[in-house]
């Protein structure tokens, strides 16, 4: 079986950091983009889901969602998890951001590693 | 009775007493005026008749004398012209007598002698008139002849020597006086009066009496009027009537005069006072009160034993008290017009009570739901108080008179008298103040929340990785702990900016009072802030001299600000941009000048830069995760500690922070 690979757009060094040492140590294969930018540019090597959070310098969230999903027949089908510190019942961001199909909302605060594993496993499962 | 009654009354009687004393008194004075004048006409008339009397006495002598009887008898029965002559016509005129007839003893006429003519005409005599004379002897009588009265006077002759006339007449001699106009005029003159014939008008101021003359038979032959006048007396009449009129005519005028005077000054004002009391027109009073009579008097008593007195007072009271509220409170009536309004109400509503009292509620109260939905006009918490007979309490946006509007919580309620509903009355006020608190609450507990995930999500993954390991190297847990390390130390910061904040709203924290080294401890923070220095790849330019001044301040709190300002520089400056640090001495106070290149801040966020959570839209770009409480935080400090933190942003050139340090002075 191919090895996965998993880009994690967020601006939290430790975070990252954290997410993508448990990601490869269960056998992904983890890049992190520090930025918008960084994330444009990473999608090149079109990576199999996305950790995408919303809050990031530069370049807002909505945007960077949008971009990928404009990027022809891979972006529109690629899983994306969005994992931010907003509430998604709430926060209007969030709520638009329905339009471009997220696979799932994740909150940080609220999620435990395992969690976010599963939910990993879930959406690559689905696509 | 009422005043004016009594007065009309009084006039009246005034004027009828006086009216009766008046007239009794004409009526007096022309009772005596008329006795007077009775007592003259008496007068004149035996005045008159004696003129008569004696007017025809001469003609009694001549038509009686007996000196010549001896001689008249002969003449009877053979009348001797000569003798005729000499006694009977020529004597005639001394005698006052126009004409002299003889008759025989039969009534046969022997001579006639009238005014000259000689024979002439006889008297028209029956034989009864001779019976008469026969008996008589003596008779006075009038004749008519050719339409002119004739006084005659008839003596029979006898010798002289039956000088009494005992024996049988000789004969007759009539001796007669016209009553011509002479002789009228000679009575006339004599008795001062005129003679008038029955049906001539009868002239004034004077007596008139009538005066009968008779034929030989007794027979009335005239009667004429006698007027004699009495000048004085008709003078004094026509005074006395004058004067009557005169008198009344002045009475009646005083009386007008003395009725219109109390008309005016006392029936009206009385009459006006009291209608104005039972019909309580207070307005009436009011104006009555400024008048400066004893009516001014009463009309002030009255007014201030009045309803309308205490009312007022009453209404003072309340007006006093509802000036005094501090919310705005509004009523209407059952019918749901404005009754009342406040001070505060006018205020927030920005109307005048003046505009909208009488009309109804809607003209002065205009609101939205809280979701900014329009409130119909029988909506309005007044009204629905009204309808439903029940208070409540909303909170709804309320519309002032100029267009803007404001948040208010309104409570509402009927106003109960007697059982039936009479109106109802609202209170409310204005709770921007109040929402701006529960938001800027609301905001800050969300900032703090959201602050706190990212460390406890660092946190709570990290123990989750540890706990999953059995065994652990030096390197992996150096690792992990740095996260966990950054995390706390994220949160300490967010608690201490916290606490620094409440400090500062609360004025509590102290502030240490010692020589700081300002150049030195600028470069220390430099140092400190190193490593994002060199991550962004930015050059730092740096004049910090010695101070030739010693600056007494809390060196803790100012390497807080300054650090804080020069985070900023560094982390909104942009990549491999330009990081200034300047100080220089000023009079008053050290001025520090930190200036980075780039983007800079929007214009139109300038102004509340220093605000509380406020991050200007760029920043948050930029960097998500700040608390917009820096700049707030040291903006704060620095005015305690007596300085102040200003700057400059042009877009395209530097952003500039001055933060200004006063020396101070050694505690």
């Amino acid at each position: 079986m191919d090895t996965k690979k998993i880009l994690i757009i967020e601006d939290d060094p430790h975070l990252s950091q954290l997410m993508r040492g448990h990601l490869e140590a269960i056998g992904f294969a983890v890049e992190v983009a520090m930025d918008g930018e960084q994330g444009i540019e990473a999608l090149e090597h079109a990576p199999d889901l996305i950790l995408l959070d919303i809050m990031l310098p530069k370049m807002d969230g909505l945007t960077i969602l949008k971009m990928i999903r404009e990027k022809g027949d891979w972006g529109a089908k690629v899983p994306i998890i969005i994992v931010s510190n907003l509430n998604p019942d709430t926060d209007e961001i969030l709520k638009s951001t329905a339009m471009y199909t997220p696979a799932y909302y994740l909150v940080k605060a609220e999620l435990s590693l395992q969690e976010m594993t599963d939910k990993v496993r879930g959406a690559l499962s689905l696509a | 009775m009422r005043i004016r009654s009594k007065i009309t009354l009084l006039a009246g009687a005034l004027v009828f007493v006086a009216s009766a004393m008046i007239v009794m008194q004409y009526v007096n004075e022309r009772q005596q005026t008329a006795d007077l004048l009775e007592s003259v006409r008496k007068e004149r008339e035996a005045s008159f008749s004696s003129i008569v009397e004696i007017s025809g006495a001469p003609l009694a002598i001549l038509a009686t004398d007996y000196s010549i009887w001896d001689d008249m008898v002969d003449f009877v029965t053979d009348p001797d012209p000569q003798f005729a002559q000499d006694n009977l016509a020529d004597v005639t005129e001394s005698y006052n007598a126009d004409r002299v007839y003889v008759y025989d003893p039969s009534g046969k006429p022997v001579y006639a002698y009238v005014n000259g003519e000689d024979p002439a005409s006889l008297p028209p005599l029956p034989p009864e008139a001779f019976d008469l004379f026969r008996k008589e002897r003596t008779a006075h009588f009038f004749l008519v002849q050719d339409g002119t009265y004739v006084e005659y006077r008839m003596g029979t002759i006898h010798p002289i020597a039956d000088s009494m006339r005992e024996t049988e007449p000789r004969g007759f001699l009539l001796a007669g006086k016209a009553w011509d106009q002479e002789q009228v005029a000679r009575f006339e003159r004599f008795s001062q009066s005129i003679i008038l014939a029955q049906g001539d008008p009868i002239p004034p101021s004077g007596v008139v009496f009538p005066y009968s003359v008779y034929s030989w038979n007794g027979d009335t032959a005239s009667e004429f009027y006698i007027f004699s006048p009495v000048p004085i007396v008709s003078e004094s009449q026509a005074a006395s009537e004058k004067e009557l009129y005169l008198v009344i005519g002045s009475f009646v005028l005083f009386l007008i005069l003395t009725f219109v005077f109390l008309e005016i000054f006392v029936t009206n004002p009385v009459s006006t006072l009291t209608r104005s009391i039972e019909r309580k027109d207070y307005r009436r009073l009011e104006s009555l009160k400024r008048s400066r009579s004893e009516f001014g008097t009463l009309a002030n008593i009255v007014l201030g034993f009045s309803e309308h007195e205490l009312v007022l007072e009453g209404k003072a009271k309340d007006d006093a008290i509802l000036s005094a509220i501090g919310s705005g409170v509004m009523a209407v009536d059952a019918a749901g017009n404005v009754t009342l309004i406040n001070a505060k109400a006018e205020e927030l509503l920005g109307i005048t009570a003046a505009s909208v009292l009488g009309r109804p509620a809607a003209k002065a109260f205009a609101a939205q739901t809280h979701t900014c939905e329009p409130i119909k006009d029988e909506d309005l918490p007044l009204l629905r108080a009204l309808r439903e007979k029940k208070a409540r309490t909303d909170t709804l946006i309320c519309m002032r008179a100029d267009g803007t509007r404001f948040p208010a919580v309104v409570t509402s309620a009927p106003v109960v008298l007697g059982g039936s509903v009479i109106g109802a009355v609202q209170d409310f006020r204005d709770i921007t103040n109040e929402e701006a608190v529960e938001r800027a609450k609301n905001d800050f507990i969300s900032l703090v929340s959201h602050e706190l995930r990212t460390p406890l999500t660092l946190l709570r993954w990290s123990v989750e990785k540890m706990e999953s390991m059995t065994q652990i190297q030096k390197q992996e847990l150096d690792l992990l702990i740095a996260p966990m390390v950054s995390a706390i130390e994220r949160m300490r910061s967010l608690v201490s900016s916290i606490l620094d904040v409440s400090r500062i709203e609360l004025g509590t924290f102290a502030i240490g009072n010692a020589p700081v080294d300002v150049p030195g401890s600028v470069k220390r923070i430099l140092l400190e802030l190193a490593p994002h220095i060199e991550g962004k790849k930015l050059s730092v330019e740096e004049s910090l001299p010695a101070l030739t001044k010693t600056v007494y301040s809390d060196e803790r709190l100012l390497q807080i600000i300054v650090s804080s300002v020069l985070t900023n520089a560094i982390r909104y400056c942009d990549m491999g941009g330009r990081i200034r640090v300047v100080m220089s001495e000023g009079e008053e106070s050290v001025e520090l000048a930190i200036s980075n290149t780039g983007p800079g801040i929007p214009p139109e966020e300038q102004p509340k830069i220093f605000t509380k959570m406020f991050r200007a839209s760029n920043a948050r770009l930029l960097n998500p995760d700040g608390t917009g409480l820096g700049l707030y935080i040291s903006k704060s400090f620095m005015e305690r500690l007596g300085g102040s933190i200003s700057f400059t942003s042009v877009p395209g050139t530097d952003t500039t922070f001055t933060i200004r340090i006063p020396y101070g002075k050694a505690s």
